[in-house]
């Protein structure tokens, strides 16, 4: 494709509100949260907004029709030309990939990047909303809930690669134990693999403990272009690569065993920034863990491990946040929450502060200066897939 | 350590019943057209029979049939007569249903590749007349359709999938 | 050869109905709760005051849209306003004609940039001056449908 970064641009600032099962606040309300902390760490004004991308999946979760529109004063697009970016999960990193070209272009030298959604108003609950993903005519009526396609897909990955519940149940272990370290996190625990196993079958070979949960919340990022980041930011995070990619609607024609989306948008992203042994130069990976087999999953898909192999690595410790290649040290979505959109942009503020060094208990053992973080969405169909370096 | 100074209030279950709350009810209803293709598929189901398609540029023989190649996107319209059995690509065992709530005796979905068609090329239904602790990938499975008296060109005119003996 | 030449030939259409079986229950948030207090305890309305701008939202909000800071000063308004537009409505969702045509107006509340929408009893003209009929106290449940109507005042 012979892609070249047009104009360079740094996330230069990061919010996130606390991720919730109901929260009391309206979703405008959570997206203020969430704006006005990335502003104020950004250290801009909002007169320096010029520009705003949101993205807020499903209408039908917060039951409100054109959603955005309905954000968007809360998400600081008062007068200014606004963006909504929606992939499904994939739309949290959907949204710096659009706030990225917003800037890149040269039409904006700034844009404010806002992510959020809210669960919990559909009823009787908001597992419900994901019915109308299926096909309308050949699907619905077999009775279909949404964790019949996760658990398809992971009985799939298990049976191709000849994998254990135990080996997946370590990706819950590891995420929400890194969860109890995040101030945002909704279910952070200490959990063991036997209590994983022991979890409540919900479609098997999916246990409770393996899923993450329905949330509510925001998070929100700045971005810049080269020369308002020099100015204002000591220390800008670099968009140094982005891909994006769509696989077909055609779900049960696919073999699920392996996301392809993943590995094409990866390689977009890749060959940007000029990365050619991603195992290498990928020093921390933030990939999208709405279940647990999915993070092993797309650490494949991402190129990060050979096909089949994630578990093995996981289980040496190799994604720990003391391993080679930390992988979800934020506590990912199995502990620190979903909300769909939202969910992506977590994982971007998580690079941007451990690429600065502010994370805190959850900062990596390792140096770190660059990062990879994919977001998944819509019917087992979209890669989302940014490199944030320093 | 950030994020510093995260904000919202979570309410629990009673927290949020004694909050203030609006309800509305959605009460949206749809009237889907099939198209041409999926159409076709109905009354082969009605028939008791499994429709495919086939694309005349890269060949592959697809179910549900389309009345275009995702891949070569081009229009196609060569109907082709599967079989009604197939091996199980993938299934589950689910104890939850679409509103979150439990059940008992559990629903088996599965993936199911049809002779006759590409391989790897399946579609989603139920298994039925099996012991959960049975079902394996790779099994051998066939359709079981509804008396043609009550078979109404749907994908429930199949009632399951069950194995093969 | 195109779809189209087929399209009529040996298909049987029909439509696949489907009804989404999802409902919602919306909190009113922050803002909204602070307005669900002072219309139940005081039949009052709430308006949030801009620290920047001086602006006074209602419906009230936490945050200012144009300065973008936060509002933490909440006021209680009479829920007395001007009928700054209106119109006849004479069927309702789904077509069906109503006995008497039903007045709605956008009411600019007193002491506020903002207003309601409600029903207009008794006539009405531009700029009228109007007043909210509540519910009683006991049956209020702090948001908009405990307004029953605006009715002319002086």
């Amino acid at each position: 494709m012979g892609l070249k970064l047009r104009r360079k641009v740094a996330v230069i600032g990061a919010g996130l509100t606390k991720f919730m099962r109901r929260a009391l606040e309206t979703g405008r309300e959570l997206s203020f949260y969430a704006a006005r902390q990335a502003l104020d760490s950004a250290g801009l004004r909002f007169n320096d907004i010029e520009s705003v991308v949101i993205s807020t999946a499903p209408d039908a979760f917060d039951g409100v029709h054109m959603k955005t529109e309905w954000l968007a004063d809360g998400c600081g697009s008062f007068h200014r030309p606004y963006l909504r970016g929606y992939v499904g999960g994939g739309s949290g990193v959907f949204a710096l990939i659009q706030g990225w070209y917003m800037v890149a272009s040269g039409m904006f030298d700034t844009c404010l990047v806002v992510a959020e959604e809210k669960m919990s108003s559909c009823q009787p609950h908001p597992q419900g909303a994901f019915n109308t993903i299926f096909d309308h005519t050949l699907e619905r009526d077999l009775g279909v809930n949404l964790l019949w396609i996760f658990a398809l897909e992971m009985n799939r990955y298990m049976q191709v690669h000849k994998l254990s519940l135990e080996e997946i149940a370590l990706v819950s272990v590891k995420n929400k134990k890194n969860a109890l370290d995040h101030p945002s996190a909704q279910i952070p625990k200490a959990v063991t693999v036997e209590e994983v196993l022991a979890s409540e079958v919900m479609a098997w070979p999916v246990h409770r403990l393996m899923v993450s949960p329905t949330t509510d919340g925001a998070g929100a990022v700045v971005m810049a272009s080269e020369d308002v980041a020099r100015r204002v930011c000591e220390k800008p995070v670099w968009v140094e690569g982005v891909g994006w990619c769509l696989d077909s609607a055609f779900w049960t024609n696919r073999d699920l065993y392996y996301p392809d989306y993943v590995e094409k948008a990866a390689k977009m992203a890749y060959e940007m920034a000029g990365i050619t042994d991603p195992r290498r130069e990928i020093h921390i990976a933030e990939p999208y863990d709405p279940f647990a087999y999915k993070e092993l999953h797309h650490l494949e898909g991402l190129g990060l491990a050979d096909r089949g192999q994630a578990p093995k690595l996981l289980a040496k410790g190799f994604f720990d946040r003391d391993g080679d290649l930390p992988s979800c040290p934020s506590g990912g979505l199995l502990g620190v929450g979903n909300p769909i959109a939202a969910a992506g942009i977590m994982k971007c503020c998580e690079l941007f502060w451990q690429l600065r060094g502010e994370a805190g208990k959850r900062q990596v053992s390792r140096p770190v200066k660059r990062g990879v973080a994919q977001a998944w969405g819509d019917l087992m169909q979209v890669g989302t897939v940014i490199v944030l370096g320093v | 350590m950030k994020p510093d100074n995260v904000r919202g209030k979570n309410l629990d279950k009673k927290g949020f019943e004694e909050a203030t709350r609006v309800k509305y009810d959605l009460n949206a209803e749809y009237a889907y057209d099939m198209g041409y293709a999926v159409s076709r598929y109905l009354m082969g189901l009605k028939e008791g029979k499994i429709v495919g398609i086939k694309c005349h540029k890269c060949g592959r023989i697809l179910v549900p049939p389309r009345a275009f190649c995702e891949q070569c996107y081009v229009p196609i319209d060569d109907f082709v007569e599967l079989s009604a059995r197939g091996r199980v690509n993938t299934f589950s065992i689910s104890y939850v249903k679409w509103d979150a709530s439990r059940i008992e005796k559990p629903e088996i979905p599965a993936v199911i590749e049809l002779e006759g068609a590409s391989p790897g090329v399946g579609i989603l239904h139920v298994l039925g007349e099996v012991d959960p602790k049975d079902v394996h990938v790779g099994m051998e499975v066939e359709a079981v359709f509804k008396e043609e008296k009550d078979r109404k060109g749907e994908i429930t005119d199949i009632l399951y999938f069950r194995p093969v003996k | 050869m195109g779809i189209i030449s087929k399209v009529t030939k040996n298909i049987e259409g029909k439509a696949h109905y489907y009804k989404f079986p999802v409902w919602y229950e919306y909190t009113v948030g922050v803002a909204g709760e602070i307005f669900a207090k002072n219309l139940k305890e005081q039949g009052l309305l709430t308006g949030a005051k801009c620290p920047c701008c001086g602006k006074v939202y209602l419906p009230p909000r936490v945050y200012c849209e144009e300065c973008f800071e936060e509002i933490k000063e909440f006021l209680a308004l009479e829920p007395v306003g001007v009928v700054e537009t209106y119109c006849e409505v004479y069927e309702d969702i789904d077509g069906n004609r109503f006995d008497k045509p039903k007045v709605v107006a956008f009411v600019r509340i007193d002491g506020s940039c903002g207003g309601l929408f409600g029903f207009i009893e008794g006539g009405v003209q531009m700029g009228d001056k109007v007043k909210a009929q509540l519910v009683e106290k006991r049956k209020r449940t702090g948001t908009v449908s405990d307004i029953v109507c605006f009715k002319k005042v002086g």
